[in-house]
This record gives structure tokens, C-alpha cells and sequence, in this order.
């Protein structure tokens, strides 16, 4: 993480100030609710311990409380109103900045360019989308919690101050400065629970790398062992990493108890001791006393908590900041798009396309490559794994957008980025698909038509189609496939791309695909572009490419 | 509520964890000893004990206590993580005995280790922290009783009341929070389709309007749904709150006219009711934790049935050479009911050949790569080294024939367990390659590990040639070289491999080199295609 690099405290205040943008993002009306809540809930809080230290006196004096019950009364209601109003306004405030944020990262992914977003890679957009976004809405409550721990023991501080000129009230005071001790110990108990996440990342990299390589491992003992060996010493280490957050941790609370009980007995036994005639001051003391007890526990477990929300907050903002940043084009509204259903030509020349290597992937680069379809025409791209054949589908449909070279279409040029209505040309079935429950952009098929096709591809004992859902999509890869194509088929669109479509169907399928549904296509005007290692079927296409490298030969 | 997990503490943890929680409960009884205490200093006069003996007393339970915590507390903590390290070390050690199609199948099996190992590491802390408090709650109930029955009745009736109206409320806000949980994991799902199928969403906007509606719509009940959740929650919070407010105030106002008209009892009895607040909700908080544990618990235990031992132990010794293997009549599913299978195979291996394996994409090579290998068992027919059909132990050791190179090779941060002789060798090795430069081997460690994919492979084949086995086994290997390596690839390296004495199988798919084999063994559809020979 890029935050890292700064030291811990400061990350401490990015964090925070990313948190109260969000908390205060709701318009001044609710902002001043808030606040208003905190101060209330935080107010009362104290006022109910003067009450109670006050009825006592009045006790103490024979008389009867009245007054105080009604007003205990009030700051029980405010109390209860506060606290309903905060928990469940600032978590509504809170969601409906993430779900801003989540919408956003979805209005990106329809904008954002294919080759940014495979940048940016999928996981981190997925993990961002949910676990982080998770995180903030989860942290609501104790942002709340947090802020009125900190107001409270503020106030208590004030009050204490105020309602007492004993030196022993100075104890008191002392006391709550000694809050801020047992919240660095606290940061450091965090700091120590990092290091001790971090070293538990490293033992799971070493499971994560023997499932991931494990036919690897399974051949070679040694291997085995060593591996088993470098886990073992990890998780070694663990302990040891562990002992020294636990030893932290339990300082922390362990110091918390010191602190509040050592307060309690000075107070309560000292002044004893100082006054013996006036015990009565002594047991308002400790009440005072106790009512620390609670804001400060929260102030050492929630800060934890709330600090790790700020983290994945700013990491939902720099996922934001990222796509914003990427190249891409607002998507349309439907009634903008007009489906081009014919073209005459599509011309690239001199067409490149390269990225670099990086982290997650390696350098490659294709072209200058010359490649030209016409209707009517079947177009075989052949080449070994890594010749760049499915590179240049993805720059023929506009899914990559090219380095250098031109791109016509009817004798246009074709942006980089081409619109929605050039890539309404193609239909396509690419090596990796998704297929969606639901059929969309079939919604104008007649059901008649799916059910047909579904049969031609003998996928109708498997799957039915009814009120724009397939019944099931868990299928076999070469059921996957032929699913896929239906659904390519009937969207009937002027191009046809295929790649490796066969490539996982038995000899039936492939003989259908090639001699039936090819032809079939090219019948009806269209184009077809297939990507295929099936020689003995080369025959079908009008013209072959292949690539070599990155390059026709 | 089953507590399995407390099988967690085996003997050598209870070693550590019964001192810890019998302290544990003796911290609680000190706590709950504090405030009597300050308020007995403080009432002194009424009772005649010394003060000094009162403060003495006090600091020795107050130090204790620290003690206790950071000592004892810290040992029971670390004495688990121990344990629980050897669980995940046991369960590494499940792993590495299974067999490929096991784990092949079982893909969540990292969530074992992150989250299940995670949510125990917290069972010493909780299970110490849950003693100490229960007794802290019953010693100051113990000595509220001793302050006042009328209190301790009215508080008991009072808590008693908010504890069933909280469980009332938990169980709505679990059934809030469960409703919420299926959204939130429907909302994972989509969002991994979408960006597993963003080509797809490029090129067709009708592909995206639905698949991005129907997330925007998961977003908007997900909203709905925390709000409601949220405010069963905030009621929740808020009841406790307000009763709890409500005790203070009927212990205040009520007691007095109930006959409790002593004072500083009855600030006694305040200062009682306050303190005991945060015990009692921690409690309620930890009791939820233990049913997340001995879920975890029981989701750990699982593996030992999901993962069942590979037939035979161990076979250490390696064996050098092969007189032939054989495939009789092999076959092979992944799934029972599977349309794909393989064979049945009949194949022979001569040490000192090259063999292609050729086919198209999906005819099964890598699998029979796999059955080569000794990866996976046959469901039916026998795989023979040597005339002898491979059983148990001996598939382990047979599979020391083998260096592979896969399609998906998997590039460990650390050259694991290879043992090299001859630092020279590597260096050698590397430039022959084209990796000196690029990347090293410093100990066991690669010094650089982000290379193409080309290059990749290239240290793959490095890897698998210091191993020095007989067999090598190449998937696809030269299908990310670049022409010239390639053409080196079969014309040089293979031939001075066979030289070696070592024998080859490749998948390939290129026909153009196919001549460089000694015997092509064509794949269609599962099946050998008979009688095909080199061009």
C-alpha cells in the first residue's frame, strides 16, 4: 500500500480527515444534526453524573430530590434521542457516501477503457467494491462511539475541574491526561497486530503458492519439504510476532485498569485518609471515576477499528481516482444507440498494439499488423499460443485501442476508442466469457426463436429459457459454449467473431460449426473472424492469417 | 450451544490455559474486590479498620491484577497461538499428503487457513476475558447483596428484564443481519461476473445496461436492507442504553423510600451499578464470538474428511533409471457422470525418446500429461514401471522419475528443495536461456521474479533441468518462445537431451518441428489416434 510510506501517525490523520469528510457529506442540515447528537448524547452523559452526585447531597441534607428526577428524567430522554438519532443517522449518512462510491465504480466500469481496467485488474476492483466498502458502512457506529468517548471524558475533564477545588480532584484530572498513555499504548498494540497480520500474509503466501503450483509440488518431495520447511519457520516466527502483540495488547488494557482502579483507590482511600469527616465528597469522586471507565475502554478498542475503516476508505478513493483518470467514453443512453445492422468494409493498416511488462503480466507486443473483412467473407486467424491472435481480435472489435496504424470502417476512420455503435458491429464469443443468467440483449428475440436454437444446439433437455432467464448456466465447457453461441447467434449483428470456439466440442459440434453454422453466416452476408487451431478445417475459410510473433506471416 | 472448540486445548495448551483462566477467575475476584474496597476505605469510619491496611490490600489486589493481565494473560495467548500454528502446520501437512484431484477441487481451501485460523486465534483472550468477567459479575453481585437485597432484587429484575428484551432484539437483528449477508455475497457475485465478462459488456451496451442495472439495483435493496438493519441495531443499543440509564435512576430515586436511607450505602450501591455495566455487555458480546468459533472450529475439522491421504507413506528412495512404462488400457473421468474422458489408453515410454503428445485444444493431453506423471490414478486400467502395475507407495516414488514444465507452471518465490551441486551450473544454465541478467539464484532465492511469460517458462525449464531427473515432461513449452529460441528449442536442446540420456514427452503444437520427435502420439477426443508417425 502506497500509504505505507508515511509514518503511522500521520496515516492516523489522512484517515480521520477522510472519515469526518464522510460523516459531514451529508449538507449542513444533517452535519449540524450530528454534531448536535454528539454534544447532546455527551452533555446528558455528564449531567446525569452530576445528578446522581447531587441527589446524593441532597440525601446526605434530608431532602427530597424532585427536581433531580425530573431532570434525570430529560437526560435520559435526550440520551435515548441521541443515541437513536446518531446510530442510526450517521450510519445512512455514511452508506449513502459509499453508495455513491459504489455507484461510481460501476458507471466507471461501463466508461473506462478494456486495457485500463485490466490494469487495474479485477480483483482489486472487486475487493475495493465489496470488503472495503464494507469496512467504512461496518465502522459507523463506532465512529459515533468513538466521538462521544472522546467528547465525554473532555467534558468529564471540565466537570471535574469545575464542580471540585480539592487537590484530590487534581488526581482526577491527572487521571484523564493519563487517557492519552493508554492511547499511544493502544497504537502501539495496533502497530504490533500489523506487523503480526502482515507476517501471518507471508505464511498464507506460502499455502497460496503450494495450492496454486501443487501438481508442481506433488512431483518432488524435496520441494514438498522445503516448502513445509520455510512454512513451518513462518509460522515460527508467528509466535514470536504474536507474543509480541499480545504482550502490547494486554499492556494496553492492562495499564487502562491500572490507571482507572488506581484512580479510584487515591481518590476514594486518599481523601479518606485527608478528610475523614468528609466521605461524602470521596464517593462523588468516585463516581466521577467510574463513569471513565466506559468512553476510555472504547477509545482503546474502537480507535483500532475505525482507524482500518480509514484505510479502505482511502483505498476506495484512490480506486476512484484511478478510474477517473483512465481513458474511456460516457456510456449512452439507450435511445442514443443506433445498431448499425450492415458495413461494407473494415480496413486496419499498419495496426500495433503493446504492453509493457508489469506486475501482473507480461510484455507483448502485435504489429504492425494489415488485416481487411468484407461482408460475406469467412476469415481464419491461425498461430501458436502467444502469436497475438486474440490481441488482434481484441483490437479488430475495438476492445484495445491500437498504438499506431488506421482503422476504417465504410471508409471511416474509427476512433481509438471506438462508440458504442462501431462495437455494435460484432458479436462475439472470446476465449474467456461470462454467461449471464439473465438473456440480455435478446429482450426483442421471440422465445420461439431461443427455444429453436437451444434445440439445434441439443441444449434444450439442459436449458429453457423463460421470461428473459436461461434456467441454468452450471454447465459443461463445451455446453458453456455452444450456450454462448445461441446467444451470439441470435443478437444477429453484421460481424462474427469467434475465438477458439470448437476448440472444446466433440467431433458432432465441430462438424456443425464449421460446415453448417459458418456457412450458414457467410449465406446470410455476414462477416465471421475465427480464431482456430483446427487444421483439418481450414478448408471452410475464404482466407487465412497467420500470426507469428505478433506479426502476419 | 456445543463448545467442540474447546478441544482446541490440548494438553500441552492446557499446560498454559488452566493457569490462565484460574487466574483469570482470580483477577475477576480482585476486580470485583476493588470497589468494595475503596468504598470500605471510604466508610471507615463506620466499620473501625484501619486505613492502612485498607490501602495496602487495595494496591496488592490493584497490582495483581496488572500482573495478572500482562503476564498470565499474555502466556495463555501465546501458548494458543502455538497450538494454533500447529493446527495450520497440521493442516499443511493434510494438504501436501493429498492428492491433485483433492485439492483441485476444493479451491476455498485458503479460507481455512485465513479466516477459520483467524477467528481462533481469539478463543484464549475471549475465554480468559469471559471467566474473569463472570466472576467479577457475581462477586459484585455478591457484595451489592451484602449492600442491600432491595438493590440487588430490583437491579436483578431490572437487567434481567433488559437481557430478554436484548435477546429478542438479537434475534431480529441476526435475521436482519442474514438477510443482509445473502444481499451483500449477491452483490460479490455480480460484481465478479461483470468484471469477468468485461469484453463482453464493451461490445455489447445492451450486455452492460443489464448487467450494470441489475448491480446498481442489488446496490439500492442492499441500501434498503442496512437501513434496516441499522435501525434494529440502533433500537437494540439504544433499549440497553436507556434501561440501563432507567436502573441508575429507580436504584437513586426508589431505593431511599424502600427503606435504603443510608447514604453512602446507597452511593455504594450507584458506584456498583455503574461499574458493573461494562462486564455485563461485555459478556453479551462475547457470547456471540463463541458460536462464530465454534464454527470456525468445526469448518477446520472438516478438512480432515475433505482431504483424505494420498494411498501409501512416504517412499524416500529415488529411483535413477526406468526400463519402460506402460499405459493398459487407462482410463480417466474428473467427475463421475463426466461427458469428457480419457482412453482407454494403451502407450509405451523408452528411456531415451522423444515423444510428442499432439491434439487439439480439449482432446486431453494435459491430462494424460497428468496420468504420465503419475498425478492423477486411472479410474480404470493400470499404469506398469517396469511391468509392475504402480500401487500405493510406489506412485509417490515413481513420480521422482519426473521434471515438469506446465502450461500454467506456477513460479515459487524460492527455488524450494532443489539442491544445486555446481553454482556454475546455473550460471551456465541461465545464459544458455537468455536469463543472465534478467534474473539470478541468490541461496535459494530467485533474485527476480517479475518476467514475461516467455521468459517464465525459460526459468521453468532452468529449474526442471538442475533436477536431474530421467523424464522430462514439457507442456506447450516453446509456445511463448520467440522463433529463434524455439527453433533451438527442438533442434538443439532436445537432441542434447537425448544424448544425456533423457527422455522427453512434450505437448506441442507445432507441426512444423514435429519431424524433431522420435514418435508422435496424436490425441482426438480422449482417444490415441493409431499410426501416426513422424513427418
Amino acid at each position: 500500500m502506497a500509504d505505507d510510506a508515511h509514518g503511522p501517525e500521520r496515516r492516523v490523520f489522512a484517515h480521520a480527515r477522510a472519515l469526518l469528510e464522510v460523516v459531514f457529506s451529508g449538507g449542513l442540515k444533517s452535519s449540524a444534526f450530528v454534531l448536535l447528537g454528539v454534544v447532546a448524547f455527551s452533555t446528558a452523559q455528564i449531567l446525569a453524573l452530576y445528578l446522581i452526585t447531587r441527589t446524593l447531597s441532597v440525601y446526605q441534607a434530608g431532602g427530597t430530590p424532585t427536581a433531580e428526577l425530573v431532570r434525570f428524567v430529560v437526560a435520559i430522554v435526550v440520551i435515548g434521542w441521541a443515541e437513536f438519532t446518531l446510530r442510526t443517522g450517521v450510519p445512512r449518512i455514511i452508506t449513502r457516501a459509499l453508495v455513491r462510491r459504489q455507484r461510481r465504480i460501476v458507471h466507471e466500469l461501463r466508461r473506462v477503457d478494456l486495457p485500463a481496467l485490466e490494469a487495474i485488474g479485477g480483483e482489486q476492483i472487486q475487493h475495493t467494491m465489496t470488503a472495503d466498502v464494507a469496512r467504512v458502512v461496518e465502522s459507523g457506529t463506532e465512529i459515533i462511539v468513538l466521538a462521544d468517548s472522546w467528547l465525554t471524558l473532555g467534558l468529564l475533564l471540565v466537570y471535574t475541574i469545575l464542580t471540585s477545588s480539592d487537590p484530590l480532584a487534581l488526581y482526577v484530572v491527572l487521571a484523564l491526561i493519563c487517557a492519552v498513555p493508554i492511547t499511544l499504548a493502544g497504537l502501539h498494540a495496533e502497530r504490533r497486530a500489523r506487523v503480526f497480520e502482515d507476517g501471518g500474509d507471508r505464511a498464507l503466501a506460502i499455502v497460496d503458492e503450494l495450492t496454486a503450483g501443487f501438481a508442481q509440488v506433488k512431483l518432488h518431495a524435496e520441494r514438498s519439504e522445503a516448502m513445509a520447511a520455510a512454512h513451518a519457520a513462518q509460522t515460527e516466527a508467528h509466535v514470536e510476532r504474536g507474543a509480541s502483540m499480545y504482550r502490547a495488547s494486554n499492556l494496553a488494557h492492562g495499564l487502562g485498569d491500572l490507571l482507572l482502579f488506581g484512580v479510584i483507590g487515591v481518590v476514594g482511600l486518599g481523601y479518606a485518609k485527608l478528610t475523614p469527616d468528609n466521605t461524602m465528597n470521596a464517593q462523588h469522586l468516585l463516581i466521577t471515576a467510574l463513569f471513565m471507565f466506559e468512553p476510555i475502554s472504547h477509545i482503546i478498542l474502537d480507535q483500532l477499528s475505525v482507524a482500518r475503516a480509514g484505510a479502505a476508505l482511502l483505498r476506495i478513493d484512490d480506486l476512484l481516482a484511478r478510474l477517473a483518470a483512465a481513458p474511456g467514453q460516457a456510456p449512452p443512453t439507450a435511445a442514443d444507440v443506433v445498431e448499425p445492422k450492415t458495413f461494407s468494409s473494415l480496413v486496419l493498416e499498419g495496426v500495433s498494439y503493446g504492453y509493457s511488462a508489469g506486475e501482473h503480466r507480461s510484455g507483448f507486443f502485435l504489429g504492425p499488423v494489415d488485416f481487411h473483412l468484407s461482408p460475406g467473407e469467412i476469415v481464419f486467424i491461425t498461430g501458436a499460443n502467444g502469436s497475438g491472435k486474440s490481441t488482434l481480435l481484441k483490437l479488430i472489435t475495438g476492445l484495445y485501442p491500437r498504438d499506431s496504424g488506421s482503422y476504417h470502417i465504410d471508409g471511416q476512420l474509427v476512433p481509438r476508442s471506438p462508440p458504442v455503435s462501431t462495437r455494435a458491429l460484432f458479436a462475439a464469443t472470446l476465449a474467456d466469457f461470462v454467461l449471464f443468467t439473465r438473456s440480455y440483449g435478446l429482450e426483442d428475440v421471440e422465445p420461439a426463436r431461443i427455444d429453436a436454437m437451444l434445440a439445434e444446439m441439443k441444449l434444450d433437455e439442459i436449458v429453457t429459457h423463460a421470461e428473459g432467464r436461461f434456467s441454468t448456466v452450471e454447465l459443461s465447457t463445451g455446453q458453456r459454449k455452444r450456450l454462448a453461441l445461441v446467444i451470439a447467434l441470435l443478437r444477429d449483428r453484421p460481424i462474427y467473431v469467434f475465438d477458439e470456439w470448437a476448440a472444446d466440442q466433440d467431433p458432432e459440434f465441430r462438424e456443425q460449426f464449421y460446415r453448417r453454422v459458418l456457412p450458414s453466416l457467410r449465406a446470410k452476408g455476414k462477416a465471421v473472424v475465427v480464431v482456430t487451431h483446427d487444421d483439418r478445417y481450414f478448408g471452410v475459410a475464404d482466407r487465412r492469417i497467420h500470426l507469428e510473433r505478433g506479426g502476419i506471416s | 450451544m456445543k463448545l467442540g472448540f474447546i478441544e482446541i486445548f490440548d494438553s500441552s495448551t492446557r499446560a498454559a490455559a488452566v493457569p490462565s483462566l484460574v487466574l483469570a477467575a482470580f483477577g475477576g475476584l480482585l476486580s470485583s474486590a476493588l470497589v468494595p474496597l475503596a468504598s470500605l476505605g471510604m466508610r471507615r469510619s463506620l466499620t473501625g479498620i484501619d486505613l492502612w491496611v485498607v490501602v495496602a490490600l487495595y494496591a496488592l489486589v490493584l497490582w495483581g491484577c496488572f500482573r495478572l493481565r500482562t503476564r498470565a494473560a499474555t502466556r495463555a495467548s501465546v501458548a494458543l497461538e502455538r497450538r494454533l500454528q500447529s493446527i495450520e502446520r497440521e493442516l499443511l501437512a493434510r494438504l501436501r499428503r493429498a492428492s491433485l484431484r483433492a485439492v483441485e477441487s476444493h479451491p476455498q481451501l485458503e479460507e481455512a487457513f485465513s479466516r477459520d485460523v483467524e477467528t481462533l486465534r481469539y478463543i484464549p483472550r475471549i475465554t480468559s476475558d469471559f471467566v474473569h468477567d463472570v466472576v467479577l459479575l457475581v462477586g459484585l453481585t455478591a457484595y451489592l447483596a451484602s449492600l442491600s437485597v432491595t438493590a440487588t432484587v430490583a437491579w436483578g429484575v431490572l437487567i434481567a428484564l433488559m437481557i430478554s428484551l436484548l435477546r429478542i432484539a438479537v434475534a431480529e437483528s441476526l435475521d436482519a443481519a442474514t438477510e443482509f449477508d445473502g444481499l451483500f455475497a449477491e452483490l460479490g457475485a455480480g460484481m465478479r461476473q461483470a468484471l469477468d465478462g468485461l469484453p463482453q459488456l464493451k461490445l455489447d451496451h445492451r450486455v452492460a445496461d443489464g448487467v450494470c442495472g441489475e448491480l446498481d439495483a442489488t446496490i439500492t435493496r442492499l441500501r434498503a436492507e442496512r437501513r434496516r438493519r441499522d435501525r434494529v441495531q440502533a433500537g437494540m443499543e439504544t433499549n440497553a442504553v436507556v434501561i440501563l440509564l432507567g436502573v441508575k435512576a429507580l436504584v437513586l430515586f426508589m431505593l431511599p423510600s424502600l427503606g435504603l436511607t443510608d447514604v453512602s450505602v446507597l452511593s455504594s450501591v450507584i458506584a456498583i451499578v455503574i461499574f458493573i455495566e461494562g462486564p455485563l455487555f461485555d459478556l453479551v458480546h462475547k457470547s456471540q464470538y463463541l458460536v462464530g468459533a465454534e464454527g470456525a472450529w468445526r469448518n477446520l475439522r472438516a478438512w480432515e474428511a475433505r482431504l483424505p491421504p494420498e494411498s501409501g507413506g512416504a517412499d524416500e528412495a529415488r529411483p535413477d533409471t526406468f526400463q519402460r512404462i506402460d499405459f493398459e488400457g487407462v482410463r480417466f473421468r474428473y467427475h463421475d457422470g463426466d461427458s469428457f474422458e480419457i482412453g482407454p489408453i494403451d502407450l509405451s515410454l523408452r528411456p531415451g525418446e522423444i515423444v510428442f503428445i499432439v491434439g487439439d485444444n480439449g482432446s486431453g493431453k494435459t491430462t494424460l500429461m497428468k496420468l504420465l506423471c503419475g498425478l492423477y490414478e486411472p479410474r480404470e486400467g493400470a499404469l506398469m514401471l517396469d511391468g509392475v502395475p504402480l500401487e500405493g507407495a510406489q506412485r509417490i516414488r515413481y513420480r521422482r522419475l519426473f521434471s515438469v514444465v506446465f502450461a500454467q507452471h506456477q513460479l515459487f518465490e524460492r527455488a524450494y528443495g532443489l539442491d544445486v551441486g555446481d553454482p556454475s551450473q546455473v550460471q551456465e544454465l541461465l545464459e544458455r536461456f537468455a536469463l543472465a541478467g534478467v534474473t539470478g539464484l541468490r541461496g535459494d532465492r530467485f533474485t527476480s521474479r517479475a518476467l514475461s511469460s516467455g521468459q517464465a517458462k525459460r526459468l521453468a525449464m532452468v529449474v526442471a533441468l538442475l533436477e536431474e531427473r530421467p523424464i522430462l515432461v514439457l507442456d506447450e513449452w516453446a509456445a511463448h518462445q520467440e522463433p529463434q529460441l524455439r527453433r533451438d528449442f527442438y533442434e538443439r536442446l532436445l537432441p542434447e537431451l537425448r544424448a544425456r540420456g533423457k527422455t522427453i514427452v512434450a505437448i506441442s503444437h507445432d507441426d512444423r518441428f514435429f519431424a524433431c520427435a522420435d514418435r508422435i502420439v496424436r490425441l482426438r477426443d480422449g482417444r490415441l489416434v493409431e499410426g501416426e508417425e513422424p513427418a
